[in-house]
This record gives C-alpha cells, sequence and structure tokens, in this order.
C-alpha cells in the first residue's frame, strides 16, 4: 500500500499525459491545454475585478461613512453635552439658591428643592451637585439614577485630583471610570450666578459616564466602524463606558472637548474581512474545478483514444486486405459511433464491388472461353446427331438401336449445354418493354406443367394478376421457368410450389416459393456461382443466368431457405402500369422445361 | 436681594413651579380612590404608584391587588370579622421621585392619610421613605426592592412587604450555586440598570454569593439606564465578552425589551441569562411566548402557578374573575401591604396611635398568597422587611394561565429563614452608611 496515494496519483497523471497514451500534441491534449489557460485567465481576471470591487466597497462604506460617522457622532455628542450644559446654565441662574443651599429643609424654600428634584428626575442623572469654593461638596440633589455616593453618604468620594477641561466658561471634570458595583460618570459644572453671595459657589450635573457613550454607537449598527472616546486622564472608553482593555490600532478622529477625542477602531471590520475570505474561496474552488477540468480532459482522451485506435486498426485491417473486418458499435450515438458505422458500410460496399468485380472478370473470361468451345463444339454435334438419326433409322437390331436413341439423347443434352453457355457468354441486350405479369405466369405454368405433373407437385399462382413490370419478355420467360424448374426439383411428391405476384412502391415481386429440401447453409453464397449444382445431372447454369438476366433487366434478386422447410426466391423488376398484351415468347431456353 | 435682571429668572422659576403643579395633573393618569369615604374611614391610605410609561402595569395591578384586599378585609377574610374600614388613595407618580414626593405630601396635608404605601421605583421610595421619616409618617413599601431602603435607610415608619433585592439574590446566589454540579459556570456578567436598585442588586448578589463561599469571576458590570431604549450596545458588549451566566436585575418593560433584542441577535445560544428579582413576573412570561429562548433562569416576587396552595389559587382566581386576567407580582405586594395595615389597625384597634401600629407590625406574622403551605411571611422585626420564601427556577410550557404559554417550572424553592440578611451584615451595612448633610 502507498504511503501517500496523492503524490503516486499525479505520476500517474504525468505518466498518462507525457506517454504514449495522451499527448499534449493530441487533439485532446491541445483542448485540455487551451481550456485550462482559458479558465484560468478567466479565474484570474474575475480575482482582479472582485479585488477592486471590494477595495471601492471598503472605500465606498468604510472611507466615506467613516467620516460621515465621526462627523454625525461628534454631532450627537457635542449636542448631548449642549442639553446638558443649557440645563446647567438654567439651574445656575435660579435664583435663591443660596438661600436653600442654607437651609435645604426649610418650607420657604421648598419651592427651589421641588424644582432642583423634577430638574434632576432623568435617567441620564445621577444627580445636581452644589461645591462650595473649595471643591468640597455642599449638598447632593438625588436624581433619577442617583446610587451610592455622594448621595446616600459621601464618605471616601472627592473630585480631588480630577481630570478638568474647560470649555465655554463650564468645567467639564473627570471622567471617573467605573468601579467594581458604581458605573462612570462626569460632572458639568459652572459657578451659580447668585449674586451677593460671594461664596464662590459652583453648581454641576453629576452625568452618567455611559449617557455620553453612548452616542457613539447610535448610528453604528452595522459594526463596520467602531468608535471610541479617547478621555484627558488617559482611558479610551467603548460605548458602554468602560475602559477598553489591551493595545488597539487607533486612529484619532475630531475632537469633541478639549482633551476628549473621538478614536477610530482600525480593526479590520467583520463585513470586510468576510469579503477577503471569500475570494480565497473564489481562488480555492478555481483550483479544484480547473483540477477536476483536466482530469475529465484526461479520462475524455484517454477513452477517446481508445476508441481511435480501434478506427486505426479496422483501417489497417481493411488496408492489409481483410474486407471482413467490421468495428464493433456501441449503442451511444456519437460522433466516434456514426464514424464507425459508415466505415462499416464502407468496408461493406468495398467488399460488394470487389466481389462483383472478380466475379464479372470471371464471367467474362468463361464466356470467352465458352462461347469459343461451344462454337467448336456446335458443327461436330449437328453431324453427329444427323448421323446417329441415320444409323438408328437402318438399324434392324432392336438393342442397338435404342442405344442409338440414347445416343442422340445424350448429344441432345450436350446441345443444350452448349447453347446454354452460348447464352451465358453471349447474352443477348434487353430489350425492354411493358410486360403483364399475368401472362407471364400463365405461360410459364403451361411450361411447366408437365414436369409438375411427371413429379406428382401441385403447382399454384396466387396474388395480384393485374400488375404489370418492364422487363425483356424472353429474359423474363425464361427466369421464372429457370426458377420454377429448380422448386419442383427440389420438391418431393406431395410438394408444392407457388408463384406469387405483388406490387411494391415502383417495383413489382414475383415470388416463387416451394417447400421442398431447401438450401444449405454454407451453399446460399455459391448457388448463382456458374457451374454450382447438387444435382447429378444439373450443370449450375440455370441460377446464373437467372441472376443474369434480372440484373440485366435492373431487378434484384433475393434468396432466402431454410434447410428441410423450402426456399423463396423473389424477384423484382421496375413496375409497368399497362402492360402490352400477348408478348411472343423467345424459346431459346424452352427445351430445358422438357428435362 | 432683588435686582432688575434677576426678574426673568424670578418669572421663570414661577413658571417651571406652575408646570411641576399643572403638567403632574394633565400627563398623569386619574386618581383613583377605593374602599370607605372619607367621614366614614377609620384610617386613610395614600399609594403611589406608577400608572403610565413601561411601569404603568405595575400600578394597574396594584390597584386590583388593593381592591381584592379591601373586599376580603370587610368580608373578614383577613381578620375573622369585617375588618377596618380603610379608605385608599391611589395616585400615579410617573415613576418620578420629585412627583412621587408631591403626591406623598398631598395625601398627608390633604387627604389626611396616616399611612403611605406604593412605590415601583427604589429612587421614589427612597425619596418618599425619607419624607416618611421626617414626617413620622407610616409607609409600607409594596413594590419597590432596593435592601438599602430597609437595612442603610431603614426607620421606624418604613415597612415593606413585598420581597427585596436581598431576598431575590439570596436565592438566586444558593440556585447559582445548586446548578454549579450538573451546569459548570465561572464568568458572570452584571446587567443592572443604573439606579439605585440596580446598585443595591448587584452589592446583594455578589454578598450574598461570597456569604456561600462561592467562587466567580466578574467579567463585567454593565449599567444600561433606566428605560433604555436599545440594549444594542450592551447586548454586542455581552456578546464580546462571552460570560456564562448574565444576571440582571432589568425590570419590567426594560427586561422585556432587553429580551426581544437578545433574541433577535441569538444571545440566549451562547450564555444564559438569570433575572432573579423580576424575570418571572406573569408579563414577562406572556411576552416569551410558547418557545422561551434557551438558558433563562428567572424568578419573581410572587408566582401565579408556585405555591399551588389553596390561598394561593383563590387569590390568582378571585383576581381573574375580577379582572378577566392574571394578576402580575405587583397585585400580591400591594394586597399583602393593605392586608397588613388592615390587621395592624384591627389589632390596636384605632390608625392614631403610631408607635402601637409599629410595634404590632414588627414582628407581624401574615398568611399571604405565596406562602408555600406550613409558612406565614414575618416581618422582621429589625429591618421592617417581610420574609418570605422565594422559588427559582425556568420557563416551561404550561398554559394554564392564558395567555400566558410558559409559567415557571423546574423549580427550586428556598426557606424564608435561608434568605434573611445575617444580622452582621445588616449591622455593618447600618454602620457603613452616613448621612451627607
Ligand atoms: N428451389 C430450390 N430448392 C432447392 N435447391 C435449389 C433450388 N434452386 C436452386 N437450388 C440449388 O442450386 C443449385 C444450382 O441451381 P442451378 O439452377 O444453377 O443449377 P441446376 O438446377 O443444378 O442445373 P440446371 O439448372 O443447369 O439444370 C441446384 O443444384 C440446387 O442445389
Ligand atoms: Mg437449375
Amino acid at each position: 500500500m502507498p504511503a501517500d496515494p496523492t503524490p503516486g496519483g499525479h505520476r500517474r497523471l504525468i505518466r498518462l499525459l507525457r506517454g504514449r497514451n495522451l499527448r499534449l500534441s493530441s487533439v485532446v491534449g491541445r483542448y485540455v491545454v487551451v481550456t485550462v489557460t482559458i479558465f484560468a485567465v478567466a479565474l484570474v481576471s474575475v480575482g482582479a475585478l472582485y479585488d477592486r470591487f471590494t477595495k471601492e466597497l471598503e472605500t465606498t462604506l468604510v472611507g466615506e461613512r467613516q467620516s460621515a460617522q465621526e462627523a454625525a457622532t461628534a454631532n450627537r455628542m457635542a449636542a448631548f453635552l449642549e442639553t446638558m450644559q443649557y440645563q446647567l446654565a438654567k439651574i445656575s441662574n435660579y435664583p435663591g439658591l443660596n438661600a436653600f443651599l442654607s437651609d435645604p429643609g426649610a418650607p420657604a424654600t421648598a419651592d427651589i428643592g421641588a424644582l432642583l428634584r423634577l430638574e434632576a428626575d432623568v435617567p441620564d442623572l445621577y444627580g445636581i451637585l452644589f461645591f462650595d469654593g473649595d471643591d468640597k461638596l455642599r449638598y447632593a440633589v438625588a436624581g433619577q439614577a442617583a446610587s451610592g455616593p455622594p448621595y446616600w453618604t459621601a464618605k471616601g468620594w472627592s473630585i480631588a485630583g480630577m481630570p478638568v477641561v474647560v470649555k465655554d466658561g463650564v468645567e467639564i471634570i473627570g471622567p471617573a471610570l467605573p468601579q467594581p458595583g458604581r458605573a462612570g460618570w462626569i460632572l458639568l459644572r459652572r459657578p451659580m450666578r447668585e449674586s451677593g453671595s460671594g461664596t464662590g459657589g459652583t453648581v454641576a450635573l453629576h452625568i452618567r459616564l455611559a449617557s455620553m457613550t453612548e452616542q457613539l454607537d447610535k448610528s453604528n449598527t452595522s459594526g463596520i466602524i467602531r468608535m471610541l472616546l479617547a478621555t484627558p486622564s488617559g482611558a479610551i472608553l467603548d460605548a458602554t463606558g468602560r475602559p477598553i482593555e489591551g493595545a488597539r490600532e487607533l486612529a484619532p478622529g475630531p475632537e469633541v472637548l478639549p482633551g476628549w477625542r473621538l478614536m477610530r477602531d482600525r480593526r479590520s471590520p467583520d463585513v470586510l474581512s468576510s469579503l477577503r475570505s471569500a475570494r480565497g474561496w473564489l481562488y480555492s474552488g478555481g483550483a479544484l474545478i480547473m483540477l477536476v477540468v483536466v482530469a475529465l480532459f484526461v479520462h475524455l482522451g484517454l477513452r477517446m483514444r481508445r476508441r481511435v485506435d480501434l478506427l486505426v486498426e479496422g483501417a489497417n485491417a481493411v488496408a492489409s486486405g481483410n474486407l471482413t473486418y467490421r468495428l464493433p458499435l456501441t449503442r451511444k450515438a456519437d460522433e466516434i459511433n456514426a464514424l464507425s458505422a459508415a466505415f462499416n458500410t464502407m468496408a461493406e460496399r468495398v467488399k460488394d464491388m470487389i466481389d462483383r468485380t472478380v466475379r464479372t472478370e470471371k464471367m467474362a473470361v468463361l464466356g470467352q472461353f465458352a462461347t469459343g468451345v461451344a462454337h467448336e463444339v456446335r458443327n461436330p454435334l449437328a453431324t453427329m446427331k444427323t448421323t446417329v438419326q441415320s444409323l438408328s433409322r437402318d438399324e434392324p437390331d432392336q438393342d442397338r438401336r435404342e442405344l442409338l436413341i440414347d445416343l442422340e439423347a445424350e448429344v441432345d443434352r450436350l446441345n443444350r449445354v452448349v447453347n446454354d453457355l452460348l447464352t451465358y457468354g453471349r447474352p443477348h441486350p434487353a430489350a425492354r418493354g411493358p410486360l403483364a405479369v399475368r401472362e407471364l405466369l400463365r405461360r410459364t405454368a403451361t411450361l411447366l406443367k408437365p414436369v409438375a405433373a411427371e413429379r406428382g407437385v401441385h403447382l399454384a399462382s396466387t396474388g395480384d394478376s393485374s400488375v404489370g413490370l418492364l422487363g425483356d419478355a424472353d429474359h423474363m420467360q425464361q427466369i421464372l421457368v429457370n426458377l420454377g424448374l429448380n422448386a419442383l426439383q427440389a420438391c418431393g411428391r406431395g410438394g408444392t410450389v407457388t408463384f406469387r405476384s405483388r406490387r411494391e412502391g415502383e417495383r413489382t415481386v414475383i415470388e416463387i416459393a416451394d417447400d421442398g429440401h431447401g438450401i444449405a447453409k454454407e451453399d446460399l453464397q455459391r448457388v448463382t456461382d456458374p457451374f454450382f449444382t447438387t444435382k447429378p445431372a444439373g450443370s449450375g447454369l440455370g441460377l446464373t443466368i437467372s441472376q443474369q438476366m434480372v440484373e440485366a433487366n435492373e431487378g434484384t434478386m433475393r434468396i432466402e431457405s431454410a434447410r428441410g422447410v423450402g426456399t423463396l426466391i423473389a424477384v423484382s423488376f421496375p413496375a409497368s402500369s399497362f402492360p402490352a398484351s400477348d408478348p411472343t415468347l423467345d424459346g431459346t431456353r424452352g427445351g430445358t422445361a422438357t428435362s | 436681594m432683588r435686582t432688575p435682571g434677576l426678574r426673568p429668572a424670578l418669572r421663570g422659576i414661577a413658571v417651571a413651579a406652575g408646570i411641576l403643579a399643572s403638567t403632574s395633573l394633565a400627563a398623569r393618569a386619574e386618581r383613583i380612590v377605593l374602599g370607605a369615604a372619607p367621614e366614614a374611614a377609620e384610617v386613610v391610605v395614600g399609594c403611589i404608584y406608577p400608572m403610565t410609561g413601561r411601569a404603568a402595569i405595575y400600578g394597574e395591578d396594584s390597584v386590583e391587588g388593593i381592591r381584592l384586599a379591601l373586599r376580603d378585609i370587610a368580608s373578614g377574610k383577613v381578620t375573622g370579622t369585617p375588618g377596618p374600614r380603610l379608605r385608599v388613595v391611589v395616585d400615579d407618580d410617573l415613576s418620578k421621585a420629585s412627583y412621587g414626593l408631591r403626591l406623598a405630601e398631598d395625601f398627608i396635608d390633604k387627604d389626611h392619610a396616616r399611612v403611605l404605601c406604593g412605590m415601583v421605583s427604589s429612587g421614589v421610595a427612597q425619596a418618599v421613605s425619607d419624607l416618611a421619616r421626617r414626617r413620622s409618617i407610616i409607609l409600607i413599601g409594596t413594590d419597590h426592592a432596593s435592601s438599602r431602603l430597609t437595612i442603610e435607610a431603614g426607620h421606624p415608619h418604613y415597612f415593606r412587604l413585598s420581597n427585596d433585592s436581598w431576598t431575590s439574590n439570596a436565592a438566586g446566589a444558593r440556585y447559582l450555586r445548586d446548578i454549579r454540579a450538573s451546569q459548570p459556570w465561572q464568568r458572570i456578567a452584571i446587567l443592572n440598570p443604573d439606579y439605585e436598585y440596580g446598585h443595591v442588586s448587584r452589592d446583594d448578589l455578589l454578598t450574598a454569593m461570597d456569604g456561600l463561599g462561592m467562587k466567580y469571576e466578574v467579567v463585567a458590570e454593565l449599567w444600561p439606564k433606566l428605560y433604555e431604549p436599545d440594549y444594542s450596545t450592551y447586548i454586542q458588549a455581552l456578546k464580546e465578552l462571552k460570560p456564562d451566566i448574565v444576571v440582571t436585575a432589568l425590570w419590567g418593560g426594560d427586561f422585556l425589551a432587553f429580551l426581544k433584542q437578545a433574541a433577535a441577535v441569538d444571545l440566549f445560544s451562547q450564555m444564559r441569562v438569570a433575572n432573579f428579582d423580576t424575570g418571572a413576573n406573569y408579563d414577562v412570561l406572556v411576552q416569551l411566548g410558547a418557545s422561551p429562548p434557551p438558558g433563562l433562569i428567572l424568578s419573581a416576587r410572587h408566582h401565579n402557578n408556585w405555591p399551588d396552595t389553596p390561598g394561593n389559587r383563590r387569590f390568582v382566581d378571585d383576581f381573574h374573575a375580577m379582572t378577566g386576567r392574571y394578576p402580575t407580582y405587583a397585585a400580591e405586594g400591594a394586597y399583602s401591604g393593605i392586608v397588613a395595615i388592615a390587621k395592624a389597625v384591627a389589632e390596636v384597634g384605632n390608625a392614631t396611635d403610631d408607635k402601637a401600629l409599629i410595634a404590632v407590625l414588627e414582628g407581624m406574622r401574615l398568611s399571604l398568597p405565596e406562602d408555600p403551605q406550613g409558612f406565614a411571611s414575618i416581618i422582621d422585626p429589625v429591618t421592617h422587611q417581610i420574609m418570605q420564601a422565594q422559588a427559582v427556577g425556568t420557563p416551561v410550557a404550561n398554559d394554564r394561565f392564558p395567555p400566558a404559554k410558559a409559567m415557571l417550572g423546574n423549580i427550586r424553592a428556598y426557606d424564608a429563614e435561608d434568605l434573611r440578611p445575617p444580622p452582621d451584615l445588616v449591622r455593618a451595612r447600618r454602620a457603613a452608611a452616613q448621612p451627607t448633610q
């Protein structure tokens, strides 16, 4: 077992690509290279576009909003402080504050007390504090948020040492940072306006620190930019009013008060980091798809290569003379399969053509030979026949005379074979004309009847007798008689030979069917060869001549046969709609009927 | 010294005072008068509750609780015989101390109230309790919870008839201790409203946990302001702090608003949220719906489904029969306050002897709807705080009190005696308190 399958896989892939199986110079190899190149270029350009888009998005989201948000936050904070300052100014202007402070419980100043409580009664305020000239707390009015010192007890409560900044005559004291159990706060303080008191007394709003820092977060719902608040004490506060812990990269923003400054957290905003990780996914996804494409091409290429190899093999086989080689066809209707089918058809045609050429040449040679022999033999045969006739006429001895008569019959037979050979070797050209099939079949039947009767075979004729065909009358007659004779000879006693005729589109078909012994499978290819015969007295020229004549009349012949069942021979010729009546029959081979 | 320049300021103050007097009438809900007519009344009780704003439901249910108490007193269910004739006047403080104080003064001066009651906000209660001390008027607190009022700021005329922040947080601390075995936790965050009650609740919880010797780490204390409309800043901070448990004393509309926002950003899948004082209030349970967020730990000062005693069933059913809805805990608090007043007046025989009334109230035992079987609430003579048992649990599906689809379940109940502040603690806290002036 290999420890790591991946390097092995790579090596195999490289071997496949470099090896004999699939070269980069092959069509598939080129496709792979082109596809991968296009894909890589597309991926890189999409990546570049994506980068630009995220950059733009970042500037749009962060850049523009950053300054807008900073300005808005600074405005909100200023507005909050202004409201507080206004409230403080209002309170500091109350007349009778000094009288109230000198005796807070006195009924005469009850109204001032109630007003102060009303002013303090908002959630943002711990309370309203009054100080004397030495920053010592004189009196505290508890506000809605009041809790702990300095309200219920002032123990340990002091503003000594706290940062103080001044703006528009108002002191901003603090911040006092949150302590365990206590939230942070600031004071907004100004002198009481009361004249003549000469105490140097001041009044302060005791404000929740968080009420100020909460302004940082009000427009920051998207969480893209986080704003913080730097304070004069050095502490940097978050929106909840707590000092942030740990070092952070901060960018300074606008100042909201002297020493109080907005800060921007430079931490990469969450939204953009997800955009960046998306780019990583884009690239790795693209690389993966590219790998898959290459693997797919290699696979396809190898399969295609195998099939092309088969094609090459077939072409080579045909080239080296094996005309019977056929390519295996798959069920898929793809290009390669179509090519294979075309190849097979081509091989078939080539074989047919070669076969026919060979036969034609064979026949031509045979024909010349046969004609020569026939010429040489015909005249002596005629002499022999007249001699034998006169001899037998004069022969008194009965036995001898019978011998002579036999001799005469043999001469006749020889003569007939010679005639056949002449017909075969010098076929007379077809003089085609419209023929009535009914008439043809009737004459054929007349000629065959004696033989049928002798062999005890039933002769029948069925089908559409009104059809006509275009052909040479002599040829037609001879074809039908030859085929009919073969059928009769194949049948035993009690057999049937049937002629059937019908129209098939532009063709007229005549079938000669018998229920005789049939043709052996291995003989089926050869029955039309000249001199092929299975009969002791056969010449083996009947089907040869018939085939020749069928072809001369633009016909086709089809032979179906099963051993022991019977034979069906179908000949088809161009159809003719108006058959001429009573064509004369040339008796060239008429004698055959008597054999 | 008057100068022409001061005149506008003087006019300003007059206008402002006028506003205080008139807007209070315009914006506030109508004052409600229950019980006997002025001539027939043996004692007039002036009650101060919020009837508008986020806390209005507390005032409304308190009024119904008072109505129910008056009925029970009149029918003799409280004292055995038809009890003393009480006249109860209720007015709306808008949850503001300045208004509450003005109302209390009017009750004393104009309605001749001998007893004050009510107050939901600890801030208002603080101011009114101070007034009660100064004017020597008995104040029966029913719904505010800061333990400061009974411990540091306690005085002879102040009593509280509902659980305070100490009771709730002592129960909460025990609950946190008890679940540790099955659900370990270490880091807690505090999310309390930034005012008296929130701060005291935090102190009570940590003191109670320290008293139990528990180890814990407070990762943050967050102080959103009272009536904060938007908790997203604080929820975001909690998500970053990642405590195991957030203990919060947000109450009423604030707690409901927080729950909604926290659920929207899936806070509950990251940490448990506990609210030991008001979390299991009926209006919270109604809002939780059929599928409460996971991990909630809740309790409240009274539960409609606990304890399952005849007394509690009768109270809840009577309330429902009377109003067509089920009560929040405010109803039982106000009911208890009025019942205590009636019992004290009946026992003393008149309502004019404050000393005698106080003496009767100190150590008084009352059978209240929230008392488990075999226990009666008792008013602690030292702190004047009623001592009661408390149940802590989690919301589970329960549609016996529609429209709520969940009620408190998986309950762990803690005995009143366990939840009493240790005497040393009371002494120490009182010693540390010093008046400002
Ligand atoms: N209808 C048929 N049934 C069975 N075999 C047949 C039939 N027709 C032809 N054949 C076979 O084909 C062979 C060739 O026939 P063909 O007509 O060419 O020659 P032949 O009949 O043998 O001799 P010829 O026709 O010259 O007298 C026959 O010997 C016979 O074996
Ligand atoms: Mg033949």
